[in-house]
Formats: C-alpha cells, sequence, structure tokens
C-alpha cells in the first residue's frame, strides 16, 4: 500500500503543458464573450416569454369580458323569436301592464335596509337588461324602422319589468319580515 | 514532485497581479499553471474536461485574488479552488450521465494497457505505468486516491467532499488499491501440482 502511494508520490508534477498566458487570456475572453451571448439570449427568450404570456392573459381576458357581454346581451335572440309570434294584438294591453307595473316600481323605496346579495345581482341584471332596450327601442323609433323588431322589444321589455316586479316584491316582503 | 501548495510567489508579485498588471498575473500563473493542470488531470482524468476545468480554476483564480488574505499559502489557496471544481465536476449528474452513455462504469476505469517494457528508459517507463495504472481507475477511485496519497486529504476530508461519510473514502480507496496492485503485481500462474 505504500509502496502504491509512494509511486503515485513520485509521479512528475507535469504531465501536459498548460496553454500560455497569452492564450489562457484568450480563451478567458472568448468563454466571457459567449456567456455574454448566452445569458442576452437568455434575456431576450425571457422577455418574449413574458410577452407571450402578457398577450395570452389579455386575448383569454378580453375573451371572457366579451362573453359575459353577450351573455348581459342575450334578449336579443328571445326578442327575434318574439317578433314572429303572433301576440302583436294584445301589444296594447301588455303596454299598459307594463306602465302599471312601472308606477308601482316608482312607489318603492330606492332601495330595502338589508339586500341579499343574489336578489341584488338579479335586479340589477334585469335593470340592465330593460336598459338596453330601452336604448334600443329609441334608436329604433328614432330611425323610424322595424316595426315588427320594435314591438318584439317592446314584448321583451314588458316581460322583463314584471319579472323585475315579481323580484322587487319578494325583496319587500323579505324586508318586511322580523 | 513539486506540489502545487509548495510552490511560492513573492507577496509583492501578488500585490501587483491584484492591482491588474499583466505581468505579474503572466509570471504568477507561470509559476502555478503546470502544478495546477496536473492535478486537475489526475483527479478528473485527462481530456477536454481537465483543459475546461483548467481554465475555469485559473479564471476564479484572477477573478478571486484580491480576496486572498495570505492565511495559507497562496498554491494552497488555488488547490482549494481547483479541487473544488473538480468535486463539482465529478459529482453533477451531467459528468454521470456521460459516463453511462460512453459505457464506463464506475467499476472500472477508461483505459487499460500493457506495461512499459523494453525501449523506453526505465524512469520514463515507471512514470507511464503509473499513469496507465490511474487511468484504469473509474474517475472517483481515481480522485479518492490522488487525494488521500498525494495531496495528504483524510477520509474524513475527501468523504465531504464527495457529499458521503468517511467509509466511502475508505471503501473507494481499499478497492482501487486492490485495482492498482494487481495492475503492477499481476498474479503469477503456478503450474498446476499434478500427480503422475
Amino acid at each position: 500500500m505504500q509502496e502504491i502511494g509512494q509511486r503515485l508520490r513520485n509521479l512528475p508534477t507535469q504531465i501536459a503543458a498548460p496553454p500560455a498566458f497569452a492564450e489562457f487570456k484568450r480563451r478567458k475572453l472568448a468563454r466571457q464573450a459567449r456567456l455574454q451571448r448566452f445569458s442576452n439570449r437568455t434575456r431576450l427568450a425571457l422577455a418574449a416569454a413574458v410577452a407571450v404570456i402578457a398577450v395570452g392573459a389579455t386575448v383569454i381576458v378580453s375573451q371572457l369580458s366579451s362573453s359575459q357581454h353577450t351573455v348581459a346581451h342575450l334578449p336579443v335572440t328571445p326578442i327575434t323569436q318574439l317578433a314572429i309570434k303572433p301576440a302583436l294584438a294584445g301589444a296594447e294591453a301588455a303596454a299598459a301592464r307594463s306602465a302599471a307595473s312601472e308606477q308601482w316600481l316608482a312607489a318603492l323605496p330606492a332601495e330595502p335596509v338589508i339586500v341579499r346579495v343574489d336578489t341584488r345581482a338579479a335586479v340589477t341584471n334585469l335593470e340592465d337588461r330593460i336598459a338596453w332596450i330601452d336604448d334600443a327601442l329609441t334608436s329604433i323609433r328614432a330611425e323610424g324602422g322595424e316595426a315588427d323588431r320594435a314591438h318584439a322589444l317592446q314584448s321583451e321589455r314588458d316581460r322583463l319589468i314584471g319579472t323585475l316586479v315579481q323580484v322587487r316584491y319578494a325583496e319587500t316582503l323579505v324586508a318586511d319580515l322580523p | 514532485m513539486v506540489k502545487l501548495v509548495e510552490i511560492g510567489v513573492a507577496a509583492d508579485l501578488v500585490a501587483q497581479a491584484c492591482r491588474g498588471d499583466e505581468h505579474a498575473q503572466s509570471e504568477i500563473y507561470t509559476a502555478f499553471a503546470p502544478a495546477t493542470l496536473g492535478l486537475i488531470r489526475r483527479v478528473v482524468g485527462g481530456g477536454a474536461q481537465a483543459e475546461d476545468l483548467f481554465q475555469d480554476t485559473m479564471m476564479t483564480f484572477f477573478e478571486r485574488l484580491q480576496t486572498y488574505r495570505a492565511e495559507a499559502p497562496l498554491g494552497a489557496w488555488l488547490r482549494q479552488i481547483a479541487l473544488s471544481k473538480c468535486f463539482m465536476y465529478l459529482r453533477s449528474p451531467w459528468h454521470r450521465a456521460r459516463l453511462q452513455l460512453g459505457g464506463v462504469s464506475e467499476e472500472a476505469g477508461v483505459w487499460k494497457g500493457e506495461l512499459c517494457q523494453g525501449s523506453v528508459p526505465a524512469p520514463l517507463a515507471e512514470s507511464m505505468d503509473v499513469e496507465r495504472a490511474l487511468s484504469s481507475l473509474s474517475p472517483t477511485a481515481r480522485a479518492v486516491v490522488w487525494l488521500f496519497e498525494v495531496e495528504g486529504y483524510s477520509h474524513d476530508e475527501i468523504g465531504h467532499a464527495f457529499g458521503r461519510s468517511a467509509s466511502f473514502s475508505k471503501s473507494q480507496l481499499a478497492r482501487a488499491h486492490r485495482r492498482l496492485r494487481a495492475w503492477f503485481e499481476p498474479a503469477v500462474e503456478t503450474p498446476a501440482c499434478t500427480s503422475i
């Protein structure tokens, strides 16, 4: 064992000539340049990845918000379906009921003391839809055309007013409970 | 054999090198480079890896030279840098994967040859034989043998360097010694005793 150790210790220090100092410096500069290039490339790749993620997130968010927007304006589809129904004869009666309902709604206190979140959301949703239909009706009347579409929108508005009355009535009943 | 820790340089030369004097750096490099490359080649084996580790070591050495406090010889300080680079390389999963891809196991080394006989001068032949014997060991066993026998590391220090216990170092050393003995003292085939 000692003999093996001795043989190893007797080996010469130098087994291969190291590069000269000038060559060492050249390799050092080359390596530093390579590292710099690599770090630049990494930085670029990171920036590109961040940009891609940001664009992806923006697209997803915009799609989500547009789908919510579509949901909020869904009445358009039932309105077109309603337009072909032969219910135009009772349009005047519906308008009268709607006007009465609106008077009743106007007589209600603006906001109950205790508000349930789900009820409030339903009320807000209905009010938004009614406001949208009002806008659509105003523009149709201003342009002076599409009487069928105006009737359909008016029917949908009456229906929504009826629903809103029911919800608000239930809300007032709950608010009156001890 | 002049060990790396035994090489000395003047303190003012180190100070000049710290200030960025290229001439001083060149002198220090010339003094230490052969022993450093020799140490690295003996621990990790020859080839491009040793060259890379050497370049890495010397770059780190000059980068950190300003932090050298002269509490130990400069050669010992440089040896520490070189060996930590070698340990990192030997422990790296990339190195292990490369060994497996190259078909080199931890049991056997990369090269086997015959002992030098005849035409080569005796001292040179002896060195070549020892080098060949050393290269016949696995990378880990070669590093353990060199650190224990030549660099004077203890089993605890070697085990710690490899992230293992002292027993790991002892068993690696025993196995390497067995292999080296078999290399230098091949079993003599004794004729079978046959009764007539």
